[in-house]
């Protein structure tokens, strides 16, 4: 250490020079007021302690140098090494000074305190004589010049807070984002501009409805008392992203950081809230556009299991299909075979056979003769498939005149009486449509009371929205109207067969031309009077 | 009484030839028809007669046989220049529109459902032979 001045620390009158001295040390080197004071503070408490307790004490102001760093240095001898003890003096003079270190020998004990000296302010030798010569002089001192400096010094002091407070909280209000500090419970005890004008209330009024109004409250656990800290970890920063309530009502998204002030309030902390709405709502979207992505996802893989699941269906309806049509054809095979042998018996030996035998005969044939028509219908219902159905324009009044001649052995049998209206021409499968009029006007005949003569009439309509509707009207039995979808479902039939024969197809086969051509078959009927079936077309 | 008439019928199963066999019989013109059962036994039976015997002056063809089936010789016989002269008549159990279509367009003069009763199995025999005579026309279908 580079000495520059000494002071002996025996009396009052030692303490007030080695504050006074300190202060123009530190001053001299030119640094602030409040260093200069710091600096002196801490001087004073060891003094204060060695002109008490202390034996032939003195201290030494210099220089000091380690590491390239220059220090003021404050020395401070005591003989009497017995006081061992840091005492409260000691604890505060080292939050005063940089270092603080104490050495204790047979001499007594030195304790060092050292101040740095920012680096960007220089001094040659020559300015630490000039030091030297101007601490070494002499200070004339009397308690009403010490008192009066001192209050220049507190005044000056108090001006310098009061600046920097301002300039802080012009910095604070400045500033786009609130900041608050609390007491230990969580109230707010300040807050900024931004903060003021976001929630619009005093900040009395904050305290109060800040849980119940201003946070939303599914943005923080119910039996979080605060937001603004962990009740685990009080002394760590905590943070978390809430919904704030603004004056106008509308809750924005923020995050909040909150610090605790390391001071002797035990947690009290200083907070800020950033508004982070977009972020959330970026970080919204992004998940909506994932969610929207992976659904899609989803859906096209739907889409293709669909795809999977309807070509299994059009094969096995293929392969069902063509099972109806050769199972069919294979069966008329052996049947045909038997109605023959059994007409071939009857008409060949019928002289050897008995009245019983010969009514056996003819059920047995009768019996097969039934089946040969089922099998007959099911070849038909099979053979209705999209793949051949090759439409073309089609006359129907030729349609129903075709299927007019095929029923004539019947409609002559019966003396049915048909009349027909005209009709239009469509798009449609001539053969198709052929069946479905036969099918129609030979229930028309079939379902009739034995005793009355069948009259049926045909006409058609427009239906609107490029639909063609045809009536074909009968006098027949007719049929109540709940039944209406069994009359048209495979082998439903509403009547016993010894009352009126049939394979329960026929309808069925009517339905699925009129499905096939994207049209529409319904009925209406009053039993006894008659009934009338409507079938809707496309014309196109 | 000499008949120049002469059917060929190919069928292979062997009750249907019995049956159409019974009812020739039955009208007493069972000398006017032959039988064989599939249709490569046509062409060879074709291919051995020659003069003085004359071509059948009909053929008649099931559908469903083994080796040839009936559309498959029909459109053999259509395509030689020696037999294309020779009606054809497709012989079937049931009506299929598609195979019905198809002979049509092979050039068969028609397609013949077969019959079910006795008494149907003589008039089917017996409108066979009258076709030959030239006194029947079978029934065109579309």
């Amino acid at each position: 250490m580079q000495p520059i001045v000494k002071v002996t620390l025996e009396n009052e009158r030692g303490l007030i020079l080695a504050h006074k001295k300190s202060m123009q040390l530190v001053q001299l080197s030119g640094m602030s007021l409040a260093v200069q004071t710091s600096f002196a503070s801490a001087v004073s408490e060891i003094a204060r302690d060695c002109i008490t307790t202390g034996q032939g004490a003195y201290m030494n102001l210099g220089v000091q140098i380690r590491n390239k760093e220059k220090y003021l240095s404050a020395a401070i001898h005591d003989r009497n090494p017995s006081f061992i003890n840091a005492s409260a003096g000691v604890a505060c003079a080292r939050r005063l000074v940089d270092e603080l270190d104490i050495q204790y020998s047979d001499q007594g004990k030195i304790t060092r305190l050292l101040l740095k000296i920012p680096t960007h302010l220089q001094f040659s030798k020559a300015r630490i004589a000039e030091w030297k010569n101007y601490l070494d002089q002499e200070i004339p001192l009397s308690p009403y010049q010490e008192n009066s400096s001192k209050d220049e010094q507190l005044k000056e002091l108090a001006e310098k807070l009061r600046e920097s407070e301002s300039r802080y909280k012009l910095l604070t209000d400045t500033l786009p984002l609130m900041i608050f500090t609390t007491d230990p419970a969580g109230k707010i005890t300040y807050y900024n501009k931004y903060a003021k004008e976001y929630f619009g209330t005093t900040l009395d009024q904050l305290n109060e409805s800040l849980w119940t109004y201003h946070i939303h409250p599914e943005d923080v656990a119910p039996d979080t008392p605060t937001i603004w800290f962990n009740n685990v970890v009080k002394l760590q920063p905590n943070q978390g992203e809430f919904r704030l309530r603004n004056k106008q009502g509308a809750l924005i998204w923020h995050q909040l950081v909150s610090v605790p002030l390391d001071d002797t309030q035990h947690f009290s902390r200083v907070g800020f809230c950033v508004e982070i709405e977009a972020h959330k709502r970026m970080e919204q979207a992004l998940s909506d556009n994932r969610e929207l992505r992976e659904t899609k996802q989803e859906l096209e893989r739907y889409q293709l299991e669909l795809e999977q699941k309807i070509e299994e269906l059009n094969r096995s309806n293929f392969e069902l299909s063509q099972f109806a049509y050769v199972a069919s054809h294979d069966l008329q095979e052996p049947l045909r075979k038997i109605i023959y042998y059994s007409n071939f018996l009857q008409q060949k030996y019928v002289g050897l056979i008995d009245e019983q035998g010969t009514r056996a005969f003819s059920n047995m044939f009768s019996a097969a003769q039934r089946m040969k028509q089922l099998i007959h219908d099911l070849l038909s219902l099979s053979r209705i498939r999209k793949e051949d159905n090759f439409t073309t324009a089609t006359d129907l009044n030729q349609i129903f005149q075709e299927a007019l001649q095929d029923l004539e052995m019947t409609i002559r049998e019966k003396g049915a009486q048909v009349s027909m209206s005209s009709l239009p021409v469509i798009s449609a499968n001539p053969v198709q449509m052929r069946q479905l009029f036969g099918n129609i006007i030979s229930n028309a005949i079939k379902y009739c009371a034995p005793d009355t003569q069948p009259v049926i009439a045909v006409h058609a309509n427009n239906g609107g929205n490029g639909h063609v509707m045809l009536y074909i009207r009968d006098n027949g039995i007719g049929f109540e109207e709940k039944y209406l979808e069994k009359m048209f479902s495979l082998f439903q039939r509403l009547h016993t067969r010894d009352k009126y024969e049939g394979t329960g197809i026929g309808l069925t086969i009517c339905k699925k031309i009129v499905e096939l051509h994207k049209g529409n078959i319904t009925a209406t009927s009053t039993p006894g009077i008659g009934s009338t079936f409507i079938i809707t077309l496309p014309v196109n | 009484m000499i008949r120049n008439i002469n059917i060929l019928l190919a069928d292979d199963d062997v009750e249907d030839r019995f049956i159409i066999s019974d009812a020739f019989d039955t009208i007493g013109l069972a000398d006017c028809i032959q039988f064989v059962e599939d249709g490569e036994k046509v062409l060879s039976y074709l291919d051995t007669i020659g003069e003085p015997v004359p071509l059948p002056n009909l053929v008649i063809l099931d559908l469903n046989m083994p080796k040839l089936n009936g559309t498959q010789t029909l459109k053999l016989l259509k395509e030689d220049q020696r037999y294309n002269n020779i009606p054809v008549i497709i012989f079937s159990t049931s009506l299929n529109e598609l195979e019905m279509q198809e002979c049509m367009h092979l050039g068969a003069n028609s397609y013949v459902i077969k019959p079910v009763t006795f008494d149907e199995c003589i008039d089917t025999a017996r409108r066979f032979y009258n076709f030959c005579e030239g006194t029947y026309q079978f029934p065109t279908i579309e």
